[in-house]
């Protein structure tokens, strides 16, 4: 076991792949317990068996889907034609934008490069220092990770039995929670002069037309969540939904993507798809390692010996999770950590999608916490400013992402009302 | 050349096998809601295809480079170091890649008389992806060596 650890820690920290680094160092964990190494080969394919694990492929593609055919940018054409004349409303549009489309392409990084790259030299055309048109988009992008639809969730709804439109809605409330403070606190910025206050004009005309193009691509969301919220589809098949509904809207009316773009979409799907699904693959024999050697039990026990409190015992493992997912990224981290944390979690009487929903969003805060949180150091790379430039004005969209995480833990009807209500 | 055709058909088999998931899940949505007839093998056979997206996609992330990685320490390190860590990096994924090979091919042959229940072949034969992708992982970690080398790395 110790071994396992060992290697697993000394490849991952020489910078090899996750996924080679788990499976090598399972391997080696393997030798040493002296199981027949044949078992890891068949949990890499039974680790990915379940059928929720079909929605991963689809829902990337739809993703890809949205931000090739412009139905992401007429979007946010229509966020910022209502928002964008409120003190502070390209900050807020950045923060509307996130609620659309962040979180569905699979790497947080990813993500927010796309976004980084369109909308901090927009930001900062507009007059916002650099440092702080990094901050706001690395704060929206953490709190993305709430909203769906949002693959971690869909990994984490494959990998644990939990249902992932149960985790979709779950999400809702909080997010736009999120969403919402996050956009009151830029147009407080806004009107005391830490950000430009400039208003741009509202007009009703711009509206008019920022409607008219964006009513189709307003049927992506309905298709995807309606079926989802009505019980009548499950998400992989909602997703299905979106793809076809997508692909006509292209074929029949924007004709934006090319075939070359569909090919190389499809590939980029793939890969994408494989990257996060090897990792599922490979945890699953670690996972099992652990479970097999009584590891989750042992720190399920050695906890309970620290603390009864569930109270105490959500702010700890959510600071670990937080510590974990900002130095190994969101997905990684939780399909590392869920498994052995949702055994002591359900020992205190947890509910495991109130679990399973705070731990995304600790994975949300973990990315960007300054000073290492991965997609922080991305952005600032991208606002070309330095890490301790961007901290300071990141600190006080760290207080309300923390803010709302504490509601998360502590108030769970916060995330089960809306399952309970449509599910 | 064998490397630029196999990554070829690679990305052609991946991209079909992404089209065939699609296709299949929005068959069985309206088999279930239209015809009121399920199919009974989609959901096996889509699984099957996922998991054959899954490692052959792997390969192509080893090309690419675009598997899931931390470079919290390397960011500050040389370039020896760094050139040291690249070889261990191809170390590393040969030994998977191998791994798969040997011990994938095991579980194939382990398995080669235990059916799917709906579909007609082998669970072994599902799981042939596993030595047919570790081949795969050494072959498509050979160009980007290559490509390190004639940089002069």
């Amino acid at each position: 076991m110790i071994v396992l650890v060992i290697v697993f820690v000394a490849l991952l920290v020489l910078g090899m792949p996750v996924a080679f680094s788990m499976a090598l160092a399972t391997i080696a964990g393997f030798i040493a317990l002296g199981i027949p190494l044949e078992t890891m080969a068949q949990k890499m394919m039974s680790g990915i068996e379940p059928f929720p694990f079909v929605a991963i492929p689809l829902f990337v593609l739809a993703g890809a889907l949205m931000e090739t055919s412009g139905i992401s940018r007429r979007l946010v054409g229509l966020a910022s034609a209502i928002v964008g004349h409120i003190r502070g409303g390209l900050g807020i549009v950045v923060v509307a934008s996130e609620v659309l489309f962040s979180g569905i392409s699979g790497s947080s990084v990813a993500d927010a490069s796309a976004i980084g790259s369109i909308l901090i030299p927009s930001l900062v055309k507009a007059g916002y220092p650099p440092e702080r048109a990094a901050a706001i988009v690395a704060a929206a992008s953490g709190m993305g990770m709430l909203i769906p639809p949002c693959l971690v969730m869909v990994i984490l709804g494959a990998m644990s039995g939990l249902s992932i439109s149960a985790l979709f809605i779950a999400g809702f409330l909080p997010g736009i929670l999120m969403a919402l403070t996050l956009a009151i606190v830029i147009h407080i910025q806004a009107r005391r002069g830490v950000l430009p206050g400039a208003r741009g004009r509202f007009s009703w005309a711009a509206l008019r037309h920022a409607l008219r193009e964006a009513i189709l691509p307003l049927g992506m969301p309905v298709v995807l969540f309606g079926g989802i919220l009505g019980g009548v589809t499950t998400a992989t098949e909602a997703a299905v939904l979106a793809v076809i509904y997508a692909l006509v809207l292209d074929l029949v009316i924007y004709r934006e993507i090319t075939r070359k773009d569909l090919g190389r979409m499809l590939v980029q799907t793939g890969i994408t798809t494989a990257a996060v699904s090897v990792l599922a693959g490979v945890a699953t024999g670690m996972s099992w390692t652990f479970a097999t050697t009584g590891v989750p039990q042992m720190i399920a026990n050695t906890l309970q010996q620290i603390t009864s409190s569930p109270f105490l015992l959500l702010a700890l493992v959510t600071v670990t999770l937080i510590i974990f997912a900002s130095l190994l990224d969101g997905l990684p981290a939780l399909i590392i950590f869920y498994p052995i944390l949702s055994v002591t979690v359900a020992k205190y009487g947890i509910d495991p999608l109130h679990f399973g929903l705070l731990a995304v969003a600790a994975l949300g805060i973990g990315l960007v916490v300054p000073p290492v949180g991965l997609l922080l150091v991305v952005v600032a790379q991208i606002g070309r400013v330095s890490l301790s430039a961007v901290t300071l004005p990141m600190l006080p969209y760290i207080a309300i992402l923390v803010a709302t995480l504490l509601v998360i833990a502590y108030v769970p009807w916060v995330v089960l009302i809306l399952p309970r209500l449509l599910l | 050349m064998v490397f630029r055709l196999t990554e070829r058909a690679l990305r052609a088999v991946v991209a079909a096998l992404v089209v065939t998931i699609a296709t299949m899940v929005a068959a069985q949505v309206v088999f279930r809601y239209a015809v009121q007839e399920p199919i009974v093998w989609s959901e096996e056979f889509t699984t099957l295809c996922y998991q054959w997206l899954s490692y052959l996609g792997a390969a192509l992330a080893v090309r690419y480079r675009a598997h899931y990685g931390v470079d919290l320490v390397v960011r500050f390190l040389g370039p020896r170091w760094r050139s040291a860590l690249e070889w261990l990096e191809h170390a590393v994924v040969w030994s998977l890649g191998a791994f798969m090979v040997v011990y994938g091919w095991r579980i194939v042959e382990a398995s080669a008389l235990q059916m799917y229940p709906t579909l007609p072949f082998s669970v072994g034969t599902g799981y042939l992806v596993l030595p047919i992708s570790g081949v795969l992982f050494m072959l498509m970690d050979l160009p980007v060596l290559l490509e390190r080398r004639a940089r002069g790395a």
